[in-house]
């Protein structure tokens, strides 16, 4: 355990019946963002339920500030929950069912504080509409602004992203990146990666109940020692360069795609990154491009959850 | 698991394709034994697995138990004489210990074939460096420890604990003599209802069905047989193909002792011994061979 964890998830199993939702799932969650990453059924709402108390575990622990939320009511007070189901009250306006939540966790304002939470995912609290006629995507903004009534210290969000346009998605993700900004933990569950890998690079990642990966994807990436990492190369003399570079054994295989292109593949980056400009020197190459083709988020999670 | 690089971690990374290395042949026939045991001796499993087991080996190890007992108090209290008419001869052992010999290979040998095929299990451990006639092969040698576990092991529990109290052979020649004549019954004991069971259990993937089976050639060859040599004044060789009386008659000849009918001969209480030994063997191996596995 990480000495800043907020969300501690020691050793985590969750069965229904003969189905093992969650198995043996230990992490540790710190200030700032962190993205809940899985295929569907992969056991993402499961652990933000058991996280958030409204679920025991059926097998060990789960700690927010060093406390269990499921017997600590206190510090369920603490924690923001958007729910991925749509979970609102049709008759009530936006701030009526914001301020409901206000009260709920007993704000001390909670009309005030409810407009506020309204002006920060840009819906109006004057809007007098019950929020049955809302769109979808206004909706999850309605569900977000209930899970930041209280001003909590950790805010957990299921698939928060779903429903939202374009536009809304990026206001989203700068509001989520300001809060944790604030020094709050935000914990984002989400399969939409190219939204995700905007969030931040702090992932975890679960399969069939079980913890895939966690941290940066990018030092993951690193870690994926038995794929090489594949380059796109630009040079005006390709053949040559490819030719240089498995001489000196700088990659593993190497193609030529076009008049000014190559592709590498090398296992390790550090000593490609040594090799490349001596190679083009000594071959009298010009280099002008060299771009990671898989570093990105969507080839770590493949990686992860592909071969199962 | 992977080395962190900085706190990043790759906990799981999937079905991945084994490459370490492969121990072979040898190896997977030693797991099918390892594993055939367990299930036959009902280890790490209900404890409803284990009544059988533990009652046949109970039946089999008691009277070398309680004659060591008598033995030992016969020793303390001067009675040694005493004693000496009520614990048997070695060769007579088995005939105190028959029934449980035959309720142990009755139920062994079943447990130990018909679920690979009844589950269609045969086509997993045939996909693996075994081919049938290794996997039988680690079928049998399962069996026949097991079934040596009550054959050899009370009489050298019984010979240990009597030469423990200074009653058991004189001198280390003779008591060669008895180990050696000791093994040899009980491993022709061993190998003769190893062979029967599991050429009756290859016939058929139902447990009950073969120990029900298994019981009915022993006792029906006790019935033809007597009523061949005794009924209707048959020649008397046929008694050796007698499956509980001929074998115990062949322990007291190997031990040297005379009893049972003096008309029967040792030759002919070989013969049967070999052949049901032969025909169960033949029995299993001609089943494996022609035997259909699917999927």
């Amino acid at each position: 355990m990480t000495d800043d964890a907020v969300i501690e998830v020691d050793e985590v199993s969750k069965f229904f019946g003969g189905i093992v939702a969650l198995s043996e799932v230990s992490c540790t969650v710190g200030p700032g963002i962190t993205a809940l990453l899985g295929p569907n059924g992969a056991g993402k709402s499961t652990l933000l339920r058991i996280m958030c108390g409204l679920t025991p575990p059926s097998r060990g622990q789960v700690r927010i500030l060093g406390r269990v939320p499921r017997r600590d009511l206190d510090v369920t007070r603490l924690i923001g929950l958007v729910p991925q189901q749509e979970a609102l009250f049709d008759p009530l306006t936006a701030l009526q069912f914001v301020e409901l939540a206000g009260r709920l966790q007993k704000v001390d304002q909670p009309r005030p504080a409810a407009e506020a939470a309204l002006h920060l995912v840009e819906l109006d609290p004057g809007d007098g509409r019950p929020v049955r006629t809302y769109s979808k995507g206004m909706r999850q903004r309605v569900k977000v602004a209930q899970a930041l009534v209280h001003s909590p210290q950790v805010v957990m969000l299921d698939e928060p992203l779903e429903g939202l346009d374009p536009r809304q998605r990026l206001r989203m993700i700068a509001l989520f990146r300001r809060l944790a900004d604030e020094g709050r933990t935000v914990l984002v569950s989400s399969h939409v990666l190219d939204e995700v890998e905007k969030l931040g690079s702090r992932v975890l990642v679960i399969a069939e109940g079980r913890l895939a990966a966690t941290g940066d994807f990018h030092q993951i990436r690193e870690l994926m020692d038995d794929r090489p990492h594949r380059l796109r190369l630009g040079a005006d003399k390709p053949r040559a360069l490819a030719a240089g570079l498995l001489d000196a054994a700088a990659v593993v295989g190497a193609w030529v795609q076009g008049p000014e292109t190559v592709i590498v593949d090398t296992v390790d980056v550090a000593a490609f990154r040594h090799a490349v400009a001596g190679v083009a020197r000594q071959r009298d190459v010009r280099l002008h491009e060299v771009v990671a083709l898989d570093d990105d988020l969507d080839s770590v999670f493949r990686y992860l959850v592909g071969r199962r | 698991m992977s080395l962190p690089t900085g706190d990043a971690r790759i906990l799981d990374r999937g079905y991945r394709r084994y490459d370490g290395p492969r121990a072979g042949t040898a190896h997977a026939v030693r797991s099918v034994i390892a594993h055939t045991l367990r299930r036959i001796l009902g280890l790490r499993r209900p404890a409803r697995a284990k009544v059988l087991p533990v009652m046949a080996i109970a039946f089999a190890y008691i009277p070398a138990i309680v004659f060591v007992g008598i033995v030992a108090l016969s020793g303390r209290f001067g009675a040694r004489a005493q004693a000496d008419l009520i614990v048997p001869p070695y060769g007579e052992y088995y005939g105190f210990i028959i029934s449980a010999i035959v309720l142990f290979v009755t139920f062994v040998a079943p447990e130990a074939l018909c679920p690979d095929r009844r589950s269609r299990s045969l086509s997993l451990y045939l996909s693996s460096p075994l081919t049938r006639m290794t996997y039988l092969l680690g079928k049998v040698l399962a069996v026949a420890i097991v079934v040596a576990f009550v054959t050899v092991g009370p009489p050298l529990l019984l010979l240990f604990g009597r030469m423990m109290q200074s009653a058991g052979p004189d001198g280390f020649l003779a008591f060669l003599a008895v180990l050696g004549r000791m093994l040899a019954s009980g491993t022709m004991l061993a190998a003769l209802y190893t062979a029967v069971s599991m050429g009756v259990a290859s016939l058929t993937d139902r447990r009950a069905v073969a120990a029900a089976a298994t019981l009915l050639l022993l006792i029906g060859s006790s019935i033809v047989t007597g009523t061949i040599v005794y009924g209707l004044n048959g020649p008397s060789w046929v008694f050796g193909s007698h499956l509980t009386a001929a074998p115990l008659l062949l322990v007291s000849r190997i031990y040297g002792e005379s009893s049972g009918d003096p008309q029967v001969t040792t030759l002919a209480l070989a013969a049967g011994a070999l052949f049901w030994t032969a025909l169960g063997s033949a029995v299993c191996v001609l089943r494996y061979r022609s035997l259909q596995v699917t999927r």
